[in-house]
């Protein structure tokens, strides 16, 4: 089974530039949380909660000149095709929070909400690649979902390198055990990145091949999470304007 | 308890305006990596000591015989331990804090996960014993950079180390002890090295995000001061044969995609010249061993 | 965490002690709260249920099954269960874990027996995203869809192989696999796990959380197969804590057995009028 085929079909049949079927819903969790989402990028589904900004439970939390953000992730037993039951603990959630933590604290207009707390959970029900691009663009949804002050939205999306020659975008589980992935979050329609993570070898000469795909997939992703929010928006106001 | 360095305004504000200005307090470029001495154990295989300026670590590999795990019955296994203690900085305590996760993380990341150590080569008998290689990391002070540091000192750990001789009798082997049988260098695949890059914005967030230019300052490996000022990080680990090993921006001030590509290039000349470093360090450490305990007397061979 | 005033408190322990009863959310003495629920939309687990009440509360369910060696395994069936902001070794959890474990005991675990050597282990993981009132109904009535509405592949190879050393193998058309109930001759209904709150000599089905502060006593009892059956536990939710009268308990049991039956049969409408699309919301 070949992961991309001479005539240039992946085996999903995608093509090298195309994104998976990207589906989002804000406002998902209208009474049990301030701010909701519901992210789904091929496989991966994923559901988060913002409460906030509100009183920090903890002294600690409390930061006289900006909010504080606090991320808690949690991978559910049955997210992936094995069942395995996952500490809450576990390094690499604890890797995973604190990149979302570091990636929000600096979009988030956060001296506006001094001494409070915004807390966001980050609920995982199926993995199939690209896990930290789709609780990205989680959290920006349901940040925006809760009114919370934004600079621009945080897009993410991962790519790959395939038999060091082609650069494939938004990989499924089985492209990320064959390859090397890059998760990107860039901030809105510009080429900032707010997060980079690269976790397996990727030649250097190829990194601006792969970089430019992603950044053009992220932007694709903006807009899709743009006209859900738009339309959500418009709905909203149409039931207030009657 | 861990305690927070408490950093006072004015230390905060003349950081960043010398950084304004273009210079460091410590008066190195912004590209520059720390003086570095090294110490190489004389008399054990495996243990070392590094320090970048102040920051002080020492890192000790061992070897034990053991059983290979079940779904890897031809690899050995291969463990790094970096766990930070009070003696480091009153910042570290015995609660594994974020920060300090995510730099046993990115250690691992860049050593483990890449199998810069063939693990293959390992294996003694397939599926019963194979070489347990464990590394503990003692990081002894904190003057900022553990990655870097942490990471070049296991590799050059890793260099330094030879593991004892072994022959096999049927299914039993017999361990050589190194005074009696020359010990035998690990197989290195290739050699990471970590380099951290500091953010520092200058003008306010709105312009950094919605700005087109580039004005956030980039600093290579920060001292103390100047990585509890910063406003981002990213680590950028490569080899000498030009393969990106890792990537880490996790999350911190969002920089341009063109300025992120320039750092990855610039990187190379620092990581050859530290890859350089450690192989004429272990080079002239095998010179004095040598003479030091005569292994030209050992030598079966004659000089043509 | 007292929510209520005393004057609320007051005004609600009056408003229930009535006769007729008046609850809060004006519902009947015997109604369950709406709830919305789905079924099916997790594609790599073999059931899923999700059940949501109009407060926010809730839960969702997923059922895997893995193929084991039979002689290996001393339990067939695993509940694994995650409630939001509670560490998984405190006694609530553990609780909520031993209640539907223990519901599930008539599970007819023949149906999971694939051939001699071989059988399925079902693992029931539950998430509760959020709670206001005590959730044991709401993870009952979400394992009784997903258990309900759980699909396993069909056994290709030998029912026998005793003397076969391979695995056993299956259709890889998904078509043909089969719901749990395919493969009883009875009808397959899953026990379900109903609170009911005690407050003087009333009694109340699926206490809110207003009224869980309120009442006397909770009881849990357990409905299969058209009747009440054990577990038959006592709860309290809030502070309070007085007993229970026997003959109250009686009447609760009644009670039980005559409503019981309308809380399965709507589960089962629900299931039958749900869209077949993957679509969560």
């Amino acid at each position: 089974m070949e992961l991309y085929s001479p005539e240039g079909l992946r085996i999903d049949g995608r093509r090298w530039n195309e994104l998976r079927r990207f589906e989002c819903k804000i406002n998902t969790h209208p009474h049990s949380a301030d701010g909701s989402s519901y992210v789904e990028q091929g496989n991966t589904k994923i559901i988060c909660m913002v409460r906030g900004p509100m009183e920090p439970a903890m002294k600690s939390q409390v930061n006289a000149t900006s909010s504080t953000v606090e991320v808690n992730v949690s991978l559910a037993n049955f997210s992936t095709f094995e069942r395995k039951k996952r500490s809450k603990t576990d390094k690499r959630i604890t890797e995973l929070k604190t990149t979302l933590e570091r990636t929000f604290n600096e979009c988030i207009m956060g001296h506006l909400y001094p001494r409070t707390l915004i807390s966001v959970t980050v609920q995982v029900l199926a993995q199939d690649g690209g896990l930290l691009a789709a609780m990205t663009n989680a959290v920006t949804l349901a940040l925006i979902d809760a009114g919370i002050a934004m600079y621009d939205y945080v897009s993410g999306v991962n790519a790959g390198l395939y038999d060091q020659t082609s650069a494939l975008l938004d990989l499924n589980t089985l492209e990320e055990n064959d390859m090397c992935s890059l998760t990107i979050g860039v901030i809105g329609k510009s080429e900032k990145l707010a997060l980079v993570v690269l976790e397996d070898k990727l030649p250097l000469d190829r990194l601006e091949s792969v970089l430019a795909i992603a950044i053009a997939g992220s932007h694709r992703i903006r807009e899709l999470m743009d006209m859900e929010v738009r339309k959500h928006g418009n709905m909203r106001l149409a039931k207030v304007s009657v | 308890m861990s305690r927070s360095i408490e950093i006072s305004e004015n230390q905060r504000k003349f950081l960043l305006e010398s950084l304004k200005h273009g210079f460091r307090l410590t008066d190195r470029p912004f590209d520059h990596v720390r003086d570095i001495s090294l110490y190489l154990s004389p008399t054990e295989y495996g243990y070392v000591e590094v320090s970048w300026g102040k920051t002080k670590l020492a890192c000790r590999v061992t070897a034990t015989v053991t059983t290979p795990y079940e779904d890897r019955p031809f690899e050995g296994i291969f463990t790094i331990n970096s766990e930070i203690s009070t003696m480091a900085s009153m910042r570290f305590d015995t609660s594994r804090s974020n920060e300090e996760i995510l730099i046993a993380r990115i250690i691992e990341k860049a050593v483990r996960r890449s199998n810069s150590l063939d693990l293959e080569s390992l294996c003694i008998i397939a599926g019963e014993k194979v070489w347990e290689i464990t590394v503990d990391l003692n990081y002894l002070n904190y003057d900022g950079n553990f990655i870097d540091v942490g990471c070049f000192a296991v590799m050059l750990a890793l260099h330094h180390f030879k593991k004892p001789d072994i022959s096999i009798n049927g299914n039993s082997i017999v361990v050589h002890d190194i005074n009696e049988r020359q010990p035998v260098p690990l197989s290195i695949l290739h050699i990471p090295i970590c380099l951290t890059y500091s953010f520092y914005n200058l003008t306010d967030k709105e312009s950094n995000i919605k700005g087109e230019d580039a004005d956030e300052i980039c600093l290579l490996d920060a001292d103390l001061l100047e990585e509890l000022n910063r406003d981002g990080s990213l680590v950028i680990t490569l080899n000498k044969n030009r393969e990106l090993i890792q990537l880490s921006k996790n999350g911190g001030l969002p920089i341009s995609a063109q300025q992120f590509l320039e750092l990855t290039f610039k990187s190379m000349k620092t990581i050859d010249q530290l890859t350089d470093l450690i192989k004429t360090k272990i080079k002239e450490h095998e010179e004095l061993r040598y003479k030091t305990e005569n292994f030209k007397l050992l030598e079966a061979s004659a000089d043509r | 965490m007292t929510l209520l005033s005393p004057a609320e408190r007051s005004y609600l322990r009056d408003s229930l002690t009535a006769s007729p009863i008046i609850r809060p959310d004006s519902r009947t003495p015997h109604q369950f709260r709406p709830i919305e629920a789905k079924t099916s939309f997790l594609s790599s687990s073999n059931g899923s249920a999700r059940v949501r009440l109009i407060d926010g509360s809730e839960c969702i369910v997923s059922v895997k099954a893995k193929v084991v060696d039979l002689a290996s395994v001393s339990n067939l069936v695993e509940v694994d269960i995650d409630v939001d902001s509670f560490r998984d070794d405190s006694n609530f959890v553990t609780n909520l874990k031993f209640h539907i474990l223990n519901s599930l005991a008539n599970f007819p675990s023949t149906v999971l027996k694939l051939t001699t050597k071989y059988g399925y282990k079902l693992f029931i993981d539950v998430i509760v995203t959020s709670h206001s009132s005590y959730p044991l109904t709401l993870i009952s009535l979400a394992t009784y869809l997903a258990l309900k509405t759980a699909r396993l592949p069909k056994l290709v190879s030998e029912v026998n192989d005793e003397e076969i050393a391979e695995q056993p193998t299956f259709a890889d058309d998904w078509a043909e696999s089969t719901l749990i109930q395919d493969l009883l001759d009875a009808p397959f209904q899953p026990p379900v796990l109903i609170t009911l709150g005690i407050i003087g000599n009333n009694i109340i089905f699926d206490p809110s959380i207003e009224e869980e502060q309120i009442i006397d006593n909770s009881l849990v009892i357990g409905f299969y197969n058209g009747r009440v059956i054990t577990p038959i536990n006592t709860i309290s939710l809030s502070s309070i804590s007085n007993g229970v009268n026997s003959i109250v308990l009686v009447k609760a049991l009644e009670l039980g057995n005559k409503y019981g039956g309308m809380v399965v049969k709507a589960l089962d409408t629900l299931i039958e009028q749900d869209i077949d699309d993957e679509n969560i919301f």
